[in-house]
């Protein structure tokens, strides 16, 4: 008797996971014809981490991160936007992914999962992946619009053209037209941790207010640098750590 | 792994590319600069006037940074008994660090500490090294984002053209 209650709970649980999991796709299809690959890391909890990653070969950090966060509920997706375009492994490439496509990401994410969605990115895909937000925001209801419910940028390039020595740096339009929680984090090791209050700055001009934190000891990339110092491989440790209190922070719960 | 290969022949491509270019000035007066060498001591941008001066931002985390120091050295050599100065600012670290990092790569040409990046905002500073060219009258001439080979023709001439007359 003991045996079968232990087989039928067994099967329970297997079932139970299986339906909590089946929501995660292993590729997405979008409307531009684009076939856009996916790694999930499924999690039970509501809040679903769609994390555009600069390339896919030095990011066993990130894949480690999302192993930790699934354990605390949070699940994850990595579209593997560079595959799909044929871009090289660069983290320039992101700039070139369409913001449509963005959009139609966040919009299919919402719908399959049936979570909230985080947008988590680096560098020059900072971009990109604000402006896809805000065309999904834009034709998105009232009600349906919390689901988008933050981004987290590491060492975010926002700048619509590579700023010269000496000449006020212009940033995209995007930075002024997001209405988004965000989070950033910024190496100390950077120009960019001086001009990290600015850009909050022009941020807040826009209405999105963004909290922030400069990482001591390291550059920018620290997580997938291939000449990380020993301090900025401790740091890239911390990564699942790093994200789990940036959501704190936006009071993004599982 | 052709990925991997791409990747690595376009950043190769992009550091070549990146081979530095001065950009002639068009921007605003020279703003400020004053700032305190590794020994304490106070230097202001007028105590240099009537010489032509490089004003560099640069820091020892900085990779291209790094490379183009010997090659700065090998400038000064070259312009040595010219009125030209090299100001190397350091955006931020330690007097501790930058000390080590320059008697370790036996700097002899002038670095000036930003511990508060004063200077990086005055003179709108995004990327190291950011290279600023002045001449003798203390207006920037010259400006030179990224990494470069400074005794190279190319830069000796344009150097060479800001120095004062005889």
């Amino acid at each position: 008797m003991a045996f079968f209650r232990l087989v039928t709970l067994g099967l329970a649980l297997l079932f139970s996971l299986g339906t909590a999991f089946a929501a995660s796709p292993s590729s997405l299809s979008l409307s531009t014809g684009t076939e856009v690959s996916l790694r999930t890391y499924p999690a039970q909890g509501n809040t679903l981490l769609i994390w555009f990653v600069c390339d896919e070969g030095h990011s066993a950090n990130e894949a480690r991160t999302a192993g930790v966060l699934a354990s605390y509920g949070y699940e994850t997706w990595f579209p593997d936007m560079l595959d799909a375009h044929f871009l090289p492994i660069l983290p320039s490439s992101l700039e070139k992914i369409p913001p449509d496509e963005i959009k139609e990401i966040i919009a299919q994410a919402i719908k399959l999962s049936g979570k909230k969605v985080v947008l988590i990115t680096a560098g020059h895909g900072a971009t990109p992946i604000l402006r896809g937000a805000k065309a999904w925001q834009d034709e998105a209801s009232e009600q349906d619009r919390s689901a988008l419910a933050g981004a987290l940028l590491f060492y975010p390039d926002l700048y619509s053209v590579s700023p010269a020595p000496g000449v006020e740096a212009q940033y995209h339009p995007i930075v002024t037209q997001t209405r988004l929680p965000l989070f950033i984090y910024q190496g100390h090791l950077s120009p960019g941790r001086w001009w990290l209050e600015h850009l909050k700055v022009e941020f807040a001009r826009g209405g999105t207010k963004v909290k922030s934190k400069i990482l001591p000891k390291v550059r920018s990339h620290f997580y997938v640098r291939l000449d990380a110092t020993p301090a900025e491989n401790a740091m890239a440790e911390q990564l699942p750590e790093l994200v789990l209190d940036a959501l704190n922070q936006l009071e993004i719960k599982p | 792994m052709k990925k991997l290969l791409l990747g690595l022949f376009c950043l190769f491509l992009l550091s070549s590319a990146q081979a530095s270019e001065l950009k002639p000035w068009k921007g605003a007066t020279t703003p400020p600069l004053a700032l305190k060498d590794l020994k304490g001591k106070a230097h202001k941008l007028e105590d240099y006037r009537g010489k032509v001066v490089m004003v560099q931002f640069w820091a020892t985390w900085c990779p291209p940074c790094l490379k183009e120091m010997p090659a700065m050295q090998r400038l000064e050599k070259k312009m040595a008994g010219k009125p030209f100065v090299i100001l190397a600012v350091n955006m931020g670290e330690t007097n501790k660090d930058v000390s080590d990092f320059v008697k370790k790569m036996n700097i002899n040409f002038t670095v000036l500490m930003d511990e508060e990046g004063d200077g990086v905002g005055a003179w709108k500073v995004f990327v190291a090294p950011s290279t600023f060219l002045l001449d003798p009258q203390g207006n920037i001439r010259h400006t030179l984002q990224g990494g470069a080979e400074w005794d190279e023709p190319v830069y000796v001439k344009a150097i060479s053209e800001l120095l004062p007359s005889r």
